[in-house]
């Protein structure tokens, strides 16, 4: 399939920090609706993937289309216009200190031009949504759990009701529990808004739930794609040896470095 | 031949910063004057750099008024030169120690401060969140902070100016015995418009260092808490010695018109 077919299409993506290489050939096709979780282990490029698509670095070579538009090279006003369709969890859920919960979740409403009591009316709502009442509304991050900050990334992420999401580790630094709280609340959210979500995770069973598909990153491309139910039987000694946590296999020499 | 190589490396990487600086400039320059604006921001900023800067400004200028007119004394006494102190408490303060100190003090409290924040900005991917909540960083961030510290500086210099003079009056009249009415007089006949104008324009200019200096050594930072304390000292250390540097550039400019 062409790569206009798809909502998010990455084709032979290349880029290097230096001489260390870090995408190399990188093809992903995300279609709509679709709910894509990319799989690997530490600095294996999963962040820098994240950011070429968000348009944070420029790859070196190759395509990068969302919606069939190229998105290498364009301009500010272009890159916004992308942006607004683009809602972002972050690993850490990267809440703006300054500003207030409901604040925060409101301010990629404020930034498209929703007056002050409409983004707050929508604020409170999607905090309901993840399940926040209206006594966190006022408070700062710094007097949040991270659970909770997670929560209030994920409404933030949401607010706008954005095509696309990416999730960046949405359940590292949260104990299973809460955790799989999170896994459930993107499951519901994204089934909400009917959104594209791109999440990258070494969590296997984060994966497992909110994935219809799975494609796992090593050395720089990916070295196997396809449906989350198919994943055990996918024949792959990386995969196989990636998500049954094995020391011994293939992927040993990079774990070595 | 391996010696050329760090010489070569070190080179390339002052290069690089010098084209990185050149261009951060340029890109929050643009930002500074094309809408669209954050007139909130940019008056928090204005509040942060202009008013809690003021019992700092205040303190160093009215003691830098203070041991300027006795030091002059001293020396203006060992021939006969005592009522030339008005005159010289008043040019130094308005023309080199106010912009001068008051940039400096600035510099330690604003550069530190704006590095210390972007730079933690930066390190929790709070700069990447504003980019993907279709807000410009540099619009946001970087643009209210020059805009705020090009205003604020020569208003902060400007009160630094009379403190000053009044520190040096208040030494001259209370402990070295001056006329309190001559001594004003004095100070109103010698002071001239450029004296006072060429300090305000330093300020700006010092006002725009500070702030360039927070946010781009903020805006760089990496390699969290260790990169933005890096961050942070830069900013400071950079900071004065621009101010130092531009000091002597715009002092040199204004003595030749002066000419």
């Amino acid at each position: 399939m062409a790569e206009t077919d798809f909502k998010i299409s990455m084709r032979d993506v290349h880029k290097q920090f230096g001489p260390k290489v870090v995408l190399d050939g990188f093809n992903l096709d995300i279609a709509t609706g679709e709910s894509v979780v990319v799989i690997g282990g530490s600095g294996v490029g999963k962040s820098v993937m994240l950011k070429c698509l968000l348009g944070i670095l420029t790859p070196e070579n190759g395509t990068i289309t969302i919606d069939g538009e190229n998105i290498i090279g364009i301009s500010t006003g272009q890159r916004d216009r992308i942006n607004d369709k683009i809602g972002m969890l972050f690993q850490m859920a990267a809440l703006f200190d300054s500003q207030s919960v409901w604040e925060n979740v409101a301010f990629g409403l404020m930034a498209r031009g929703t007056s002050k009591s409409d983004a707050r009316d929508i604020a409170v709502a999607k905090l309901a949504l993840v399940g926040l009442g209206s006594e966190v509304i006022d408070l700062y991050p710094d007097s949040l759990s991270g659970g909770m900050k997670k929560r209030v990334g994920l409404a933030r992420a949401i607010a706008t009701d954005p095509e696309i999401i990416f999730f960046d580790e949405p359940t590292t630094g949260l104990d299973p529990i809460m955790g799989d709280i999170i896994n459930d609340l993107i499951v519901h959210c994204v089934g909400e808004t009917g959104a594209t979500t791109l999440t990258i995770t070494h969590d296997m069973q984060s994966a497992r739930k909110i994935a219809d598909k799975i494609a796992m990153i090593y050395d720089g491309r990916i070295v196997w794609a396809g449906p989350t139910e198919e994943i055990e039987q996918s024949g792959n000694d990386i995969v196989t040896q990636f998500i049954h946590g094995r020391i011994e296999g293939p992927f040993q020499a990079t774990a070595q470095l | 031949m391996n010696f050329l190589q760090p010489i070569g490396n070190v080179t390339f990487a002052f290069l690089a910063t010098i084209g990185r600086l050149i261009v951060f400039t340029g890109t929050a320059l643009l930002h500074s004057v094309k809408p669209p604006f954050y007139p909130r921001i940019i008056l928090k900023q204005m509040i942060e750099i202009g008013y809690f800067s003021l019992p700092v400004v205040g303190l160093t200028a009215i003691f830098a008024g203070m041991v300027l007119a006795l030091q002059s004394f001293t020396g203006f006494s060992r021939f006969s030169a005592e009522s030339a102190i008005p005159n010289v408490v008043v040019l130094s303060i308005t023309r080199e120690l106010g912009p001068v100190l008051a940039g400096l003090m600035v510099s330690g409290r604003i550069a530190a401060s704006i590095a210390a924040e972007l730079g933690t900005m930066r390190v929790t991917e709070q700069v990447d969140a504003l980019t993907t909540l279709s807000t410009n960083p540099y619009k946001y961030l970087v643009a209210p902070r020059f805009i705020a510290g090009i205003t604020m500086m020569p208003i902060l210099v400007f009160i630094a100016d009379i403190i000053g003079v009044l520190g040096g009056y208040l030494v001259s009249v209370y402990q070295l015995g001056f006329n309190a009415a001559n001594y004003l007089q004095n100070t109103y006949d010698f002071v001239e418009f450029i004296d006072v104008f060429s300090g305000l324009v330093k300020a700006a200019v010092f006002g725009f260092i500070i702030t360039l200096m927070g946010c781009y050594h903020g805006y760089h930072s990496k390699g969290g808490a260790q990169g933005v304390g890096q961050a942070t000292t830069n900013a400071v250390v950079s900071a004065s010695i621009l101010i130092l540097c531009f000091n002597y550039i715009l002092t040199g400019i204004f003595f030749s018109i002066d000419g």
